[in-house]
């Protein structure tokens, strides 16, 4: 049975790079002789996985918190936690290439709408969303509010 | 800076144009020497890719906001790799209302 679609899960943003490679095999060497091939196998990590990692273990947030990020439920977090935290072991340990693959994401946009003017604006730079005060990009207006249904702002083309 | 205003026609006092890539003309405005140069859209009739398009041609000439009603889904992960910035405004403004308003401190 196939079940319900998987819904869109969201990040922040790509990883920073493309993946890992182990460096400097210790030449342990299998039974038959033969330098061992496991360290060849690739494990591929997903973004949602990745971005799991960098949420929970990076940022710091608690899976609650992680799983309202992401658009998913707190077990489906979970879920997608483990199964990076087991990979990211495996590549650990068996010395094998991790990298970054595609899964079924939606990058997450943070919209803001400024009360003079009504525009709503992106934060291109992300420093700047850490900064308290925002001020608008057109008028330069001071009173900022978080605005939602970005969905809504994109057009079809 | 350079912000890019989309517009219908290639004077001031026009409205901004409702459509991003396939926008009639694009005014680019710089804050510095408050000067407006005058592009005619080259992509507006791509079959695809208008947008992305669109995007590399002004992001060739340093643009560093864009002013337009909407966008599309393809452009937006590509604006944030270029690091340029989107501002949706309202409709029915004209060019020279959005450029008094950058003018504003």
């Amino acid at each position: 049975m196939v079940g319900r679609p998987q819904k869109i899960r969201k990040i922040a943003g790509a990883p920073l790079v493309e993946g890992f490679v182990p460096k400097g095999h210790r030449g342990r060497q299998c039974r038959r002789g033969t330098k061992c091939r496991k360290q060849q196998e690739m494990i591929l990590l997903l973004f949602e996985e990745y971005e799991s990692i960098r949420l929970l273990d990076y940022v710091g947030l608690n899976q609650t918190e992680a799983a309202e990020q992401m658009n998913v439920s707190r077990p489906t977090l979970t879920r997608i936690y483990q199964r990076a935290r087991q990979k990211v072991a495996k590549a650990f340990i068996e010395g094998c290439v991790l990298r970054f693959e595609g899964g079924k994401v939606n990058y997450k946009t943070e919209w803001y709408q400024c009360i003079d003017c009504q525009s709503i604006f992106n934060i291109s730079d992300k420093r700047q969303e850490m900064d308290e005060k925002l001020i608008c990009p057109l008028c330069s207006g001071s009173e900022i509010v978080v605005y939602h249904e970005a969905d809504s702002l994109m057009a079809d083309e | 800076m350079k912000v890019v205003i989309t517009s219908r026609e290639n004077n001031i006092n026009s409205i901004v144009d409702s459509r991003f890539g396939r926008a009639a003309y694009f005014a680019v405005y710089d804050t510095d020497t408050d000067q407006i140069e005058w592009l005619g859209n080259d992509v507006v009739n791509t079959q695809h890719g208008a947008g992305t398009g669109a995007v590399n041609l002004l992001a060739n000439l340093g643009a560093k906001k864009i002013c337009a009603v909407a966008f599309g889904t393809k452009v937006k992960p590509l604006l944030d790799e270029l690091d340029i910035q989107m501002i949706v405004v309202k409709e029915d403004q004209t060019v020279a209302s959005i450029i008094e308003l950058l003018k504003k401190k």
